[in-house]
C-alpha cells in the first residue's frame, strides 16, 4: 500500500513535470477574467503542441460559458481538449492580487491559474493531470502564491511530495 | 425447344435462379417459398413449356439424390436420443396410425372404384392395395423446408420431424407386402412375401448400419480437426460416399442420410451443432434444384377420365386418411392436442418416395391391365399427377399448422433475430442523457441509479454532443471534489457516430464492432433528435434473452 502511494506520487509528479515547462509559467498583470485567461493562452500558444490559437481561444471561453473553472481555494483549471493539439501541454499563472471576477465555486479571488491543453483522445491522462493539479495545487496554494519568481514557483510546485 | 445440348453447368445456374426468384415472389405473397420452386418446375417442364424434358432431368437425377441425402442427414441431426427416449412410443404409435389409416383408405377407395369400373376384383384389390402403400409415403424435404424456412421449434415440428423421418421405412415395408400380395393376386410372378420382406429388410437395416458406421468416421473426422472451414469437405466427401454406396448396393438413399445424421448428433450433440448449421447453410441452392426438378417431371400427359376419378380419390383418401390416422395416432398415444389437431397437416407432401414406388410398381405390374390401360402406367399416371397437387397444396398446409400451433419464430439464432430487428426494438430510451453543463458530482448520483454504461451529451435542441462512459466517471472517483467543479462536456467523448433508429439492427450492430465501439447514441429519422443510446453489451445481452425465451417457450410445449 505504502508502495503504491508513493509510485503514485512519482507519477503525477512526473505528469507534472511533463506537462509544463518553467517557460510556460507568468506572474499574471491581468486583473480581470477574460484578460488573464487571454493572457494565458497567448502564453500557451509558445508551445510548438498548440497549433491553433483562435481554437484555442474558443473553446477556452466556451467551457467557461459552461460553468466557471474557479475551482475554489483561489485555484483555477481552465482546461480544454482539442483535435489541434499535438500534445498535452499547461501554463501557470501567478496574480498575486487575486482575480476577483473570476466566478469561483466559493467566490474567493483566483491567484493561480493552470490552463491546460490536452490532445483529444488523450482523456486517461488529461483526467489525471487535472485531479494531480488539483491536489497539489489546493496542498502547496499559500506556498506556490508566494513564490517571488517562476524559478521558485517551479521548484516548490514540480518537487515530489515530501520533498520539500 | 430442344435444350438438351446447353451445357449442364448453363442449366443449373439458369435452374437455381429461376427457382430462387419464383420462391422469394411465392414468400412474398406469404406462400412457402418451396411451392416457387415446384411452380417454375411445372412451367419448364413435362407438364408446361417442356423446356426440361425427361432425359435432361435424367442427366441431373445425381443432384437429386444429393438433395435427398443433404434432406435426411439434416433430419437425422434433429433426431437426437433424448428425444427420442421421451417421446419414442408416441412417435412410433402416431407412425403406424397415420400411414396404416392412409394406405386402408385410398387402398379402399381405388379398390372399390376400379371394381366398379372393372368388376375385377383380383385386380382391382391388387391396384387399391399398391396404391394404399404409395400413399402411406410422406415427402420430407418439401415439409423440412417449410419447418426451416419458418423457423419453428416445439412439440409438433419435433413429431412431424421424427415421423417424416421413419415415413419411408413405413412405407417400404407396407409396399413390399402390397407388391407380394398384388403378386399372388394377380399371378404376374411368383414371389414370395417372406423373400420381399426380407429384402426390403435389408434396404433398410443395410441404410442404417452404412448411415451409423459412416456417423462415427465423419464424427472422429470433425473432432480431429479444427479448422471449421474443413468441415464442409468432409461432410459433403462422407455424405456423398454414403449415397453413392447406398445406391450401389440398393440400399434407402435418404435412411442412410439420416442415419449418419442422427449417429452425429448423437455422439456429439455440441459439436455437431456447426456442422449441421454448415450443411444447412450449402443446403438451399440444392434443395432449389431438386424442387423445380419435382416439378419439371410432372406431367399429366395421358390420364383419362378414369384416371382423373381415380386420382381424386387417391387425393381425397389421402388427405382424409392422414388426417384421421394422425388424429387417432395422438389420441391413442396420449400426445398434446396440438399433435392431435395439427400434425395431419403436415403429412399431405408426396414425392421422391411415392414416385419411386409407383415406378418400381410400374416395371413389376406393367402387363397387368387395367381396362385399357396398363396398372404399371396408372399407378405411375395417378401418384405423378397428385403429387403435383399435394407438392402444391403440402407446404401451405403446414404453414397453417406450425402458424396454429404457436411454434412459427421460436427456433431463431441470435443472428436471425439480429438480422429481424432495427435499432428501435433494443434501444434503450430510458438511459438518464445529460446537458453539456451538467456537474459531473450530479451526474454520478444519477448513474448511480442505472444499469447503463453509456450517457449521451446533449446541447439545448437535444442534439448529441457526446458521450459519456462510466471509465470516464470512474476516474474521478479518486479525487471526489473534482466531480464538484467538472461538467459533462469535460468528461465526454466527442460524438463522431450516431445511428438512426429505424436502421437495421444487424449493420448497427457490425458497424459497432467493426470500428471498436460500445455503445452509440440513437437519432430520431426525421430531425436528427436525441432518441436514446444502443448499448452492444445490453443488445447482446437481449436477443440471449429473447433467444432463450423462445426455445424456452418451444421447450414447455415439448414438455
Amino acid at each position: 500500500m505504502i508502495e503504491a502511494n508513493v509510485k503514485a506520487r512519482l507519477e503525477r509528479t512526473a505528469l507534472l513535470q511533463d506537462s509544463l515547462a518553467k517557460e510556460r509559467v507568468c506572474m499574471l498583470d491581468a486583473t480581470t477574467k477574460a484578460a488573464a485567461l487571454r493572457e494565458m493562452i497567448d502564453l500557451l500558444s509558445t508551445c510548438p503542441n498548440i497549433q491553433d490559437q483562435p481554437d484555442l481561444t474558443r473553446a477556452v471561453f466556451e467551457r467557461e460559458d459552461l460553468m466557471s473553472t474557479g475551482i475554489g481555494c483561489g485555484l483555477a483549471v481552465p482546461h480544454v481538449r482539442l483535435s489541434s493539439v499535438s500534445k498535452m501541454t499547461m501554463a501557470v499563472g501567478i496574480s498575486r492580487e487575486g482575480i476577483a471576477d473570476y466566478a469561483s465555486l466559493d467566490d474567493s479571488p483566483v491567484h493561480l491559474i493552470f490552463l491546460i491543453a490536452a490532445r483529444e483522445g488523450n482523456h486517461t491522462e488529461y483526467l489525471r493531470l487535472l485531479a494531480a493539479i488539483s491536489s497539489r495545487a489546493k496542498d502547496l496554494k499559500g506556498r506556490l502564491v508566494a513564490c517571488e519568481d517562476t524559478e521558485t514557483f517551479c521548484q516548490v510546485f514540480m518537487t515530489p511530495d515530501g520533498e520539500q | 425447344m430442344d435444350l438438351s445440348h446447353i451445357p449442364v453447368l448453363l442449366l443449373i445456374g439458369a435452374v437455381i435462379l429461376a427457382g430462387t426468384v419464383g420462391g422469394r415472389l411465392f414468400q412474398f405473397l406469404r406462400i412457402p417459398q418451396v411451392v416457387g420452386y415446384i411452380i417454375i418446375g411445372a412451367i419448364v417442364g413435362q407438364a408446361g413449356l417442356g423446356l426440361l424434358n425427361e432425359t435432361m432431368l435424367d442427366t441431373l437425377l445425381p443432384l437429386n439424390f444429393l438433395a435427398l441425402g443433404v434432406i435426411g442427414f439434416l433430419i437425422g441431426g434433429e433426431l437426437r436420443g433424448s428425444v427420442f427416449r421421451k417421446h419414442g412410443k408416441q412417435f412410433f404409435i402416431i407412425l403406424l396410425a397415420e400411414g396404416i389409416t392412409a394406405a386402408l383408405v385410398v387402398g379402399f377407395l381405388i379398390g372399390g372404384i376400379t371394381f366398379l369400373a372393372t368388376g375385377d376384383w383380383r385386380t382391382s384389390l391388387a391396384f387399391g392395395l399398391l396404391l394404399g402403400a404409395i400413399a402411406s409415403a410422406t415427402a420430407p424435404a418439401a415439409t423440412v423446408d417449410v419447418l426451416w424456412e419458418y423457423k419453428t421449434r416445439g412439440i409438433l415440428t419435433t413429431t412431424v420431424l421424427a415421423i417424416v423421418a421413419m415415413d419411408d421405412g413405413l412405407a417400404l415395408l407396407l409396399y413390399s407386402l402390397a407388391a407380394s400380395m398384388a403378386t399372388l393376386l394377380t399371378g404376374s410372378g411368383e414371389v414370395s412375401i417372406f423373400a420381399s420382406l426380407g429384402h426390403t429388410a435389408f434396404e433398410m437395416v443395410g441404410a442404417a448400419i452404412l448411415g451409423v458406421g459412416a456417423g462415427i468416421i465423419l464424427n472422429l473426422l470433425v473432432r480431429s480437426i479444427h479448422d471449421h472451414g474443413k468441415h464442409l469437405t468432409f461432410i459433403i466427401g462422407v455424405l456423398t460416399l454414403v449415397l453413392g454406396i447406398a445406391l450401389l448396393l440398393k440400399l434407402d438413399v435418404i435412411l442412410a442420410a439420416m442415419a449418419l445424421g442422427a449417429t452425429l448428433v448423437n455422439l456429439a450433440p455440441n459439436r455437431s451443432r456447426e456442422t449441421f448449421e454448415i450443411a444447412e447453410r450449402f443446403s438451399q441452392p440444392i434443395y432449389v434444384l431438386f424442387f423445380v426438378f419435382v416439378g419439371a417431371r410432372l406431367s399429366f400427359q395421358g390420364l383419362s377420365g378414369l384416371m382423373w376419378g381415380l386420382a381424386v380419390a387417391y387425393i381425397l383418401g389421402r388427405t382424409a386418411g392422414k388426417f384421421l390416422g394422425a388424429y387417432l395416432g395422438g389420441r391413442w398415444s396420449h400426445t398434446s392436442d396440438v399433435i392431435r389437431k395439427y400434425l395431419g397437416l403436415c403429412l399431405f407432401s408426396q414425392a421422391g418416395v411415392a414416385i419411386g414406388l409407383a415406378i418400381m410398381a410400374s416395371l413389376r405390374f406393367g402387363d397387368q391391365k387395367l381396362g385399357n390401360v396398363s396398372m404399371g402406367d396408372a399407378i405411375v399416371m395417378i401418384v405423378t399427377a397428385t403429387t403435383f397437387l399435394v407438392q402444391l397444396i403440402g407446404p401451405p398446409c403446414v404453414k397453417l399448422a406450425v402458424t396454429k400451433a404457436g411454434e412459427r419464430g421460436l427456433n431463431v439464432t441470435e443472428d436471425d433475430l439480429l438480422h429481424s430487428l432495427s435499432v428501435s426494438d433494443v434501444q434503450d430510451a430510458d438511459v438518464p442523457a445529460f446537458a453539456a453543463n451538467d456537474r459531473v458530482a450530479d451526474i454520478m448520483r444519477m448513474v448511480a441509479e442505472t444499469d447503463a454504461m453509456h450517457y449521451a451529451v446533449l446541447d439545448g435542441d437535444r442534439r448529441v454532443l457526446g458521450c459519456l462512459g462510466q471509465d470516464s466517471l470512474k476516474r474521478c472517483l479518486a479525487d471526489m471534489e473534482m466531480g464538484t467543479w467538472l461538467v459533462a462536456a469535460d468528461l465526454m467523448e466527442p460524438a463522431r457516430e450516431a445511428v438512426r433508429k429505424e436502421s437495421p439492427l444487424a449493420e448497427a450492430v457490425q458497424h459497432l464492432r467493426d470500428v471498436g465501439l460500445e455503445a452509440v447514441p440513437v437519432v430520431s429519422d426525421d430531425d436528427q433528435h436525441y432518441d436514446g443510446m444502443l448499448e452492444l453489451r445490453t443488445c447482446e445481452k437481449r436477443i440471449s434473452e429473447e433467444v432463450w425465451r423462445r426455445r424456452r417457450k418451444a421447450e414447455l410445449g415439448v414438455a
